[in-house]
């Protein structure tokens, strides 16, 4: 992927001679300013990844943590407006406790202690020191003050000596780190840009934590601080070595996926809220559920970082990769373990939205939902909103498979004779229509109650006859690409764009369109721009004090 | 979940025609009639013909159902096409009659299982048996082939193998339809293959000899049913019937009467009262010795459609 990063670079230097001593951050992107920063809480996502990386991977991180919000349909922008409630910090604290008495168990301290106490059975202050420096750097994502690192290394003593146990009082110090607010949340700090005083930049070591729970959702590494703290990511070149650097790490997956299972909504497949009727769709297994979710994940990985194709035609492939129990629902013969397929050319699938996953989040526990099916498109894919519904509507026609009205079609279209109802409905059902093809867990069906399924509609003026042709006139469709770099945008600074970014979404887009919409070039031009490098703090204060 | 079957014919035999002509294609199917592409790692070449797994399986109990199965009424075979009474050696046995009226109906294994209480509906033989085709330890799969009309076809044939491979079993505990199973790479596990017809969307066929490997807890064996017939009644994408052949009283010492414990039979029989019910053996007779040497059997069976592969 970072070829593609590296073509955004090198068209900028060459216009604009951006590398070299030049810490200005905007280049050829109109010059903006970021829009507030956040303490931003790490989602369980992170956390979990965050400790894999800094304490091994053997460590079983408990599921049990402060539950994350969703805000303007991301958890990545949610986690800027929360705090920690009492018994979240007790489930902070039963976490911290529990993974530092695993990182310092006799099996696991090997790996992340590089120094040997004196004795195991008391204090070594030395040995002690050297491991919460080390490792609370990585946990906070900064060097440690020395009070910070003093403090710790006292718990560690008096708990060692208390305890007659070297690596029983280390566990506490790793605890207090665990739980600290440096830890759990991202502060993200700003300073006076000196190129302009009035304006405010991240920190280098911000930078360099957006950077990383960007593009690895996790914390940053010890290259990445060192150039953070050496104040190498002030400067464009660097920040463009560094990002390409993640990119191309294997970690640069687990950002992908973890992005890309956030605007989904994959979470709730996780948390087992998507359900179905075991008795009317007994395929709808545990194993499916987690399947489907990994299918649409390996099918988005392999698409744009892998191959590096145009991000449009997510929804028109017809690669992916399945397993036995989605083979079973796609009704085709699939052995073995994950591997690639491609669905047939004359088949009924392609795209993302043919997925079970999909498919399956925006269906009821017992039918499909054409209405569901339709916000999803409307407002997770062309950011486009749609109101809730009133409170007094009468949902029983859609609800009653079992009556006159076979077909969903044939439900929604009285349904709409609501004027209440029509407005919203007219912009979500034709689209959700296009998929009634597709049960409530994805399967393909020609009939609904014996009567042939009509998957027909018009998607803004572009006309289909299936989920073929609407996920090619999705792919088509002018708010595709801007929307998905909106999204992109606002899971990276955690917020929605403020008054006069806009300018500077356009321009990702236009970067995003003429690299053809490869991902490599999104994620290259947004952490570049003024949005991804500076805040408004300054201004914010300076609006309070008037 | 429904499947077009006819479509489903399509869809594999077009997978069958990509794989013959050389492609790279190692995969078929699909609904709508299409045929999909399987990626590197292949798993086997999907084999063409219309594949079933079977979805339950065990003795047939004639009380089960007085519909179908009542004791006036069993739904096999007539093996040794004689109708037959239990003054009529060798093998002297009363044979059933048919819910039709066909008399000469045989299930000499009955009087044997009506004996003993572990192998009752339900009870532990039962269930075992039944649990086993779903959870690997018996699986079973089945091949239709020549298969032009599902209703009316005077040509088609029908082999069983057993597969190494597990069912996949739905959040009610049946089978799914449209899993992909592999044939036992033992051909010792695969029956002949048998030719047959299907009437008013119901298939006969036979005689055919069918192997089947079972590794059912602690008991690694394999049952060998002679001679055998097949009866389904094909749904959209189910098959059920009866398979009924002979099962030699050797195999059936072997697997259910041996005992296995210091205490006996797992299942708990009393071994001297299940020799003296193998007495009642009705087919098979061995002029060397004077003996019957085989029980005429009739298991139920149920299945679904499933891809098949080598």
């Amino acid at each position: 992927m970072a070829a593609s990063l590296f073509a955004v670079v090198a068209g900028c230097a060459v216009a604009v001679g951006c590398g070299g001593g030049d810490t200005s951050t905007s280049r050829d992107a109109p010059a903006t300013e970021g829009g507030p920063v956040a303490l931003r809480r790490l989602t369980s996502q992170q956390y979990t990844q965050s400790i894999h990386d800094v304490l091994g991977e053997d460590i079983v991180v408990p599921s049990r943590l402060e539950p994350d919000a969703r805000l303007e349909g991301l958890l990545g922008v949610g986690a800027s407006f929360v705090s920690v409630t009492p018994s979240g910090f007790e489930k902070y604290e039963a976490a911290a406790t529990a993974i530092a008495e695993q990182a310092l168990g006799s099996e696991l301290r090997g790996a992340i202690l590089s120094c040997e106490p004196s004795s195991a059975s008391g204090a070594d202050d030395s040995c002690a020191s050297e491991f919460i420096a080390t490792i609370g750097r990585r946990l906070f994502r900064r060097t440690l003050a020395e009070d910070e690192i003093s403090m710790r290394v006292a718990i560690a003593a008096s708990s060692a000596t208390e305890l007659g146990d070297f690596y029983a009082g280390l566990e506490l110090a790793l605890t207090s780190l665990l739980v600290s607010p440096n830890f759990l949340f991202r502060v993200e700090e700003v300073e006076p840009d000196p190129a302009d005083e009035s304006r405010l930049r991240l920190t280098s070591t911000s930078v360099a934590t957006r950077l990383s729970y960007l593009i690895w959702n996790s914390t940053p590494d010890d290259e990445l601080l060192d150039a953070a703290e050496n104040g190498e990511l002030l400067n464009p070149g660097n920040l463009t070595a560094q990002a390409s650097r993640l990119l191309d790490s294997p970690k640069a997956e687990a950002g992908i996926r973890a992005f890309f299972s956030d605007l989904l909504t994959f979470r709730r497949i996780d948390e087992g809220l998507v359900r179905k009727s075991p008795t009317e769709f007994p395929a709808f297994t545990l194993t499916l559920a987690g399947d489907a979710k990994e299918q649409t994940l390996r099918t988005i990985v392999d698409h744009l970082v892998t191959n590096e194709l145009d991000f449009r035609d997510l929804y028109t492939t017809r690669s992916t990769f399945l397993t036995p129990s989605l083979g079973s629902v796609y009704a085709v013969p699939f052995r073995g373990e994950w591997g690639p397929y491609e669905f047939a050319e004359d088949g009924p699938r392609a795209g993302l939205l043919s997925h079970v996953s999909l498919m399956a989040i925006t269906a009821h526990p017992g039918r499909s939902s054409a209405t569901l099916r339709g916000k999803f498109v409307r407002e997770i894919l062309l950011c486009q909103t749609i109101p809730d519904p009133p409170a007094n509507v009468d949902f029983s026609i859609v609800e009653n498979t079992d009556g006159e009205l076979r077909t969903a079609r044939e439900r929604l279209g009285e349904h709409v004779t609501n004027d209440a109802c029509a407005g919203c409905h007219q912009l979500m059902d034709p689209i959700g229509l296009a998929f009634e093809n597709f049960d409530a867990i994805g399967a393909y069906r020609t009939q609904e109650n014996g009567v042939d399924i009509d998957a027909s509609g018009n998607l803004d003026g572009q006309s289909y006859n299936d989920a073929i042709g609407m996920g090619q006139a999705l792919r088509d469709h002018e708010s595709l690409g801007p929307c998905m770099t909106s999204n992109l945008y606002r899971y990276a600074v955690g917020r929605s764009p403020v008054s006069g970014e806009q300018a500077l979404l356009a321009f990702l887009d236009d970067r995003f369109a003429a690299s053809g919409y490869r991902w490599g070039s999104l994620i290259g031009a947004l952490v570049l721009s003024d949005g991804f490098l500076t805040a408004s703090g300054q201004r914010e204060a300076e609006e309070a004090a008037q | 979940m429904k499947t077009d079957s006819l479509n489903w014919v399509l869809a594999v035999a077009l997978g069958f025609a990509a794989t013959a002509c050389g492609s790279a294609s190692e995969g078929a199917g699909g609904t709508g009639g299409t045929a999909g592409t399987r990626g590197a790692g292949g798993t086997g070449t999907v084999r063409e013909a219309m594949g079933y797994v079977i979805a339950d399986f065990g003795f047939l109990h004639p009380e089960m159902d007085p519909t179908d199965f009542g004791m006036e009424g069993v739904r096999g075979f007539d093996l040794d096409a004689t109708v037959s009474t239990g003054d009529t050696p060798p093998c002297a046995h009363d044979d059933f009659v048919a819910p039709d009226g066909t008399p000469g109906i045989d299930y000499g294994l009955w009087s044997f299982i009506r004996q003993f209480e572990p192998m009752q509906k339900n009870q532990l033989i039962d269930s075992v048996i039944s649990s086993a085709v779903k959870n690997g330890e018996m699986s079973i799969v089945m091949e239709l082939g020549g298969v032009d009309d599902m209703l009316n076809d005077d040509e088609v044939t029908v082999q069983i193998f057993s597969t190494q491979g597990s069912p996949l079993v739905g959040t009610d505990g049946n089978v799914l339809p449209n899993g992909t199973l592999p044939v036992h790479p033992d051909t010792k596990y695969h029956s002949k293959i048998a030719t047959g017809a299907i009437e008013e969307g119901v298939l006969v066929a036979g005689p055919f000899d069918v192997g089947l490997k079972f590794f059912i807890q602690i008991v690694d064996s394999e049952m060998l049913l002679t001679d055998s017939w097949i009866r389904l009644t094909l749904g959209d994408d189910t098959a059920s019937g009866v398979l009924s052949g002979h099962w030699s009283v050797a195999q059936i010492d072997e697997i259910i009467g041996t005992p296995t414990t210091e205490n006996g039979n797992a299942a708990g029989f009393n071994y001297t009262e299940f020799l003296a019910a193998m007495e009642a053996a009705d087919a098979g007779y061995d002029e060397e010795s004077g003996e019957c040497t085989s029980f005429t059997t009739i298991f139920r069976l149920e299945a679904v459609t499933a891809f098949l592969t080598d």
